[in-house]
């Protein structure tokens, strides 16, 4: 499986920072695939079955909790790796994607760039 | 009172007239007009009437220290032992006596209605009157049956004759009461005095002739031996065995119990028995030749005339209620009945009266009005305590309804006792339906997710069970309609001699505060997430940039610049972020089992970077006696970490830090302070810049930053502090410090070893 390249979704509204995640995430050698919402980003991750899912919370059309409550009730979905990205604080409704499954949860502008990849490329050897 | 007099002289001045002048041992006072009784202390010749007569007063009140009487001659034994007696006799008298006077406005005609020696008083005003020039028009009238029996005419036509205003008519013998026709008038005041007879005609000639009553005065006994009516003749017989017919009755009335009196028919006593005496205080004696006047007299005029006009003219019995004046002066209520007595032929002989003594019913009634007017306003103040009880408990029955919050008083067991107005719509009930039903099945609560509180675990349980107040604020209420609402909710014991007998909780619906407070939070979480996303986006890019190894030296420093302003925004923007989370309480505080020394450790490894570069001495101290501590590591954390970085900030490179960790006891002494408790104690001790004295007092303050500490380091929001501050006190510990400028600054932390308290709230801190 080393010579297949991992799958990342990104799910992210903000035109200042997808373009930048995708760009150096494709760069680290990964296959991205990118979402501007919560809906979006459903559809590609059902289609697609990404190896991980970069998932922001705070989107218009649908919300990156919604999109996960709606991952769950797909067989497929109910496993997904997912990394939990927002600039919001933790709050009640985070805590319940938590309770969903454990994921990590970032505030994206506490991390490094470059510990931002790297934490990706932890999770995916997991 | 009886007064001590001599005989001056005994002087015959007319036929068949006497006239006796007496000397007055002292001063003796009358009116003119006014009569006294003689009393003639030993009778030469029996007289069965004794030894007093009334007589009126022929002298003036001007002279002095004598005054005169006069009277027709008779057969009476003491008339004729006074005739007999010679100047300088003792003799006694008492008075004076009477009402007869002229009247004081002058400009009212007076006539004198005189027959005989009726004239005495009347001379006796005139005289007075012509003395004092008093200004009286005075008319006399003066009747008698001879010539040679008129006494003092020449003397009043004398006066008549220098007085303009007064005017003599002289009558001599029988009456014509035709004469009388030019002197019945309104203006004029009639005096009458005279035998009976006289008194009789003249009275019913100016009754007829409408003389009104007030008008009309007399004297009020008859001078001298009056002809008697065979009535009269036979009440007064002196023969104590004659009239055996009718002295039965007399006996009767004399024991009586009630006042009966008999007067002629100008209303002058003739008979009064012994009640009569004891009930008026004037003896028989005293009353003869009186009328009833002489212990009556005090009601109005109109009730003479009225009383006068029925029992003579309409000749009916009269029954009033009257007040009355003892001889001692003592007034009483009496009610009077007086009869005409009418013989077969229609004569009208007297009257026969009859008093009695209402003065105890009268009191009776008063009192009885009285106590009824006292009962009266008693009954008012009752009735006006009774409306202010009534309007004090309306106002509270008012207030306790009126409170917007929600009131429910239970007893020891349980029971619903009250119900506010509030309560009643907040839960959508009426007090009735759960009145004395325990509460917990009435009123349902449930947590956040739903789940029923059971009945121990509700505030208003714990408070029954713990005698103290509970507050909560993270249940809801559950209507009847099944809909519910979120609920503050306090709770105190009713306590009564130590002993927890009910509770009141009030209570309110939270709605609208969750509402602002989530709208307040998701305001906040909405800015930062607005502030944080050019945040990063600046963030990675500047990180990007600087990896790229193209960067000139110059370029890079830029980049760097960027770099770390962006960076001091983040940080600011998280601090701004805990800060407000703070201010609104909304944060919670989790605590579990937490190593302090590893989260320390943990600290102080994020921080070595900076401690290397300012080779700054970093010592580390952590006792063995540190067990895991309840605490939210999160905020734990916070406090660490703040003071770990202040301490590495303002210490100079080269400088000393120390941490310390240890658990302490009650008694023992921490940063100069004696512990009140057993607890977790942190210390943060630096070498560095210090704090200046005048700065001290602000440290703690929100974005307050020294002034020294400003010129090391501008980067520092100054709400480090602050936030670690509100952290520690609100986990119920405590914080303070020592500083000397340039010499380092020594943090004491303090918490309690139970540790931090449980805290919902919608947010931790970051």
């Amino acid at each position: 499986m080393t010579d297949h390249k991992k799958i990342v979704l990104v799910v992210e509204d903000e035109e200042s920072l997808r373009p930048l995640l995708r760009d150096n995430l494709t760069k680290e050698g990964f296959t991205v695939f990118e979402a501007k919402n919560g809906l979006e980003g459903l559809d590609i991750a059902l289609l697609e079955h990404p190896d991980l899912i970069l998932l922001d919370i705070l989107m218009p059309v649908m919300d990156g909790i919604t999109m996960l409550k709606r991952m769950y009730d797909d067989a497929w979905g109910k496993d997904a790796k997912v990394i939990m990205l927002t600039n919001l604080g933790t709050n009640e409704a985070v805590a319940e994607a938590l309770a969903l499954g454990s994921h990590d949860f970032l505030v994206k502008s506490d991390w490094k760039i470059g510990d931002l990849i790297k934490v990706v490329h932890d999770k995916l050897k997991e | 009172m009886i007064k001590k007099a001599t005989i001056i002289s005994v002087k015959r001045i007319a036929q068949r007239t006497t006239e006796v002048a007496i000397k007055l041992p002292e001063d003796f006072n009358f009116t003119a007009g006014q009569y006294i009784w003689l009393m003639i202390p030993q009778l030469k010749y029996p007289d069965s009437k004794g030894n007093s007569r009334m007589f009126s007063i022929v002298s003036s009140p001007n002279k002095k220290r004598e005054l005169d009487i006069v009277f027709r001659d008779s057969a009476s034994g003491y008339k004729k032992t006074l005739v007999e007696m010679t100047p300088g006799a003792e003799i006694n008298f008492s008075g004076p006596f009477g009402s007869l006077k002229l009247p004081e406005d002058i400009s009212l005609m007076v006539v004198f209605m005189a027959g005989g020696v009726g004239v005495a008083p009347f001379l006796s005003m005139i005289r007075f009157s012509n003395e004092t020039s008093s200004g009286h028009k005075i008319t006399l009238v003066y009747a008698n049956n001879s010539q040679e029996e008129a006494a003092y005419i020449d003397e009043l036509s004398q006066m008549e004759q220098k007085n303009p205003k007064l005017k003599l008519v002289k009558l001599i013998g029988s009456l014509d009461t035709e004469i009388l026709r030019q002197f019945t008038n309104n203006q004029s005041t009639f005096f009458v005095a005279g035998p009976k007879d006289y008194v009789d005609l003249v009275g019913n000639y100016l009754i007829s002739h409408d003389v009104p009553f007030e008008n009309m005065v007399f004297e009020q006994f008859y001078p001298g031996a009056a002809i008697k009516s065979e009535f009269e003749q036979k009440l007064d017989s002196p023969n104590p065995d004659s009239d055996a017919i009718n002295r039965p009755y007399l006996l009767a009335m004399d024991n009586a119990i009630n006042h009966i009196v008999i007067t002629d028919t100008n209303g002058l006593v003739l008979y009064a028995n012994k009640a009569a005496e004891i009930m008026t205080g004037y003896s028989f004696t005293e009353m003869k030749g009186n009328t009833p006047r002489l212990w009556g007299a005090l009601m109005p005029t109109k009730f003479y005339k009225e009383l006068w006009q029925t029992i003579k003219y309409d000749r009916r019995s009269f029954s009033a209620e009257t007040k009355n004046r003892r001889k001692n002066q003592e007034e009483y209520y009496a009610f009077i009945r007086i009869s005409p007595i009418i013989d077969k032929e229609l004569n009208l002989l007297g009257f026969v009266a009859t008093e009695e003594d209402i003065t105890n019913q009268k009191q009776v009634v008063k009192d009885l009005d009285d106590a009824r007017m006292a009962a009266r306003n008693v009954m008012e103040d009752l009735g006006i305590e009774k409306s202010k009880v009534e309007k004090a408990s309306a106002k509270e029955q008012a207030i306790l309804h009126s409170i917007g919050e929600g009131l429910i008083a239970i007893d020891e067991n349980g029971t619903i006792m009250l119900l506010n107005k509030s309560a009643e719509k907040l839960l959508g009930i009426k007090s009735e339906e759960v009145m004395r039903g325990v509460f917990s099945d009435f009123i349902p609560m449930e947590n956040e997710k739903g789940d029923y509180i059971p009945r121990e675990k509700r505030p208003i349980n714990m408070t029954l069970v713990s005698g103290s107040t509970t507050t909560d604020s993270a249940y809801y209420y559950v209507r009847k309609d099944k809909t519910r609402f979120p609920v503050a909710v306090m709770v105190t014991p009713i306590i009564l001699d130590g002993k927890v007998i009910g509770a009141i909780e009030a209570f309110r619906d939270i709605t609208r505060e969750r509402e602002i407070d989530k709208a307040k939070t998701e305001f906040v979480s909405l800015a930062s997430h607005q502030l944080r996303t050019p945040l990063t986006a600046i963030r990675w890019n500047a990180e990007l940039l600087l990896s790229d190894k193209n960067l000139n030296d110059e370029q890079r420093n830029f980049v760097q610049e960027v770099y770390k302003g962006d960076l001091r925004m983040i940080d600011l923007v998280n601090t701004l972020l805990n800060v407000s989370r703070l201010e609104l309480g909304t944060f919670m505080v989790e605590p579990k089992p937490t190593d302090m020394v590893a989260l320390a450790r943990s600290v102080v490894e994020e921080q070595k970077p900076e401690v290397i570069q300012k080779a700054i001495n970093l010592v580390e101290n952590y006792s063995e006696n540190i067990k895991p501590y309840q605490a939210d590591e999160k905020l734990a954390r916070i406090i660490m970490l703040n003071l770990l970085s202040n301490a590495i900030k303002y210490t100079p490179a080269k400088g000393s830090i120390r941490l310390q960790l240890a658990m302490m006891f009650r008694g023992q002494t921490f940063g100069g302070k004696t512990l009140n408790c057993d607890c977790l104690v942190l210390l943060v001790a630096d070498s560095g810049i210090g704090i200046p004295a005048s700065q001290k007092a602000h440290i703690f303050t929100k974005l307050f930053r020294a002034n020294n500490a400003q010129t090391v380091q501008t980067r520092g929001t100054g709400l480090g502090l602050y936030i670690v501050k509100e952290i520690v006190e609100q986990s119920g510990g405590a914080i303070w410090f020592e500083s000397q400028e340039n010499k380092g600054s020594s943090f004491y932390v303090v918490l309690r070893a139970e540790g931090m308290k449980q805290k919902e709230g919608t947010r931790s801190l970051d």
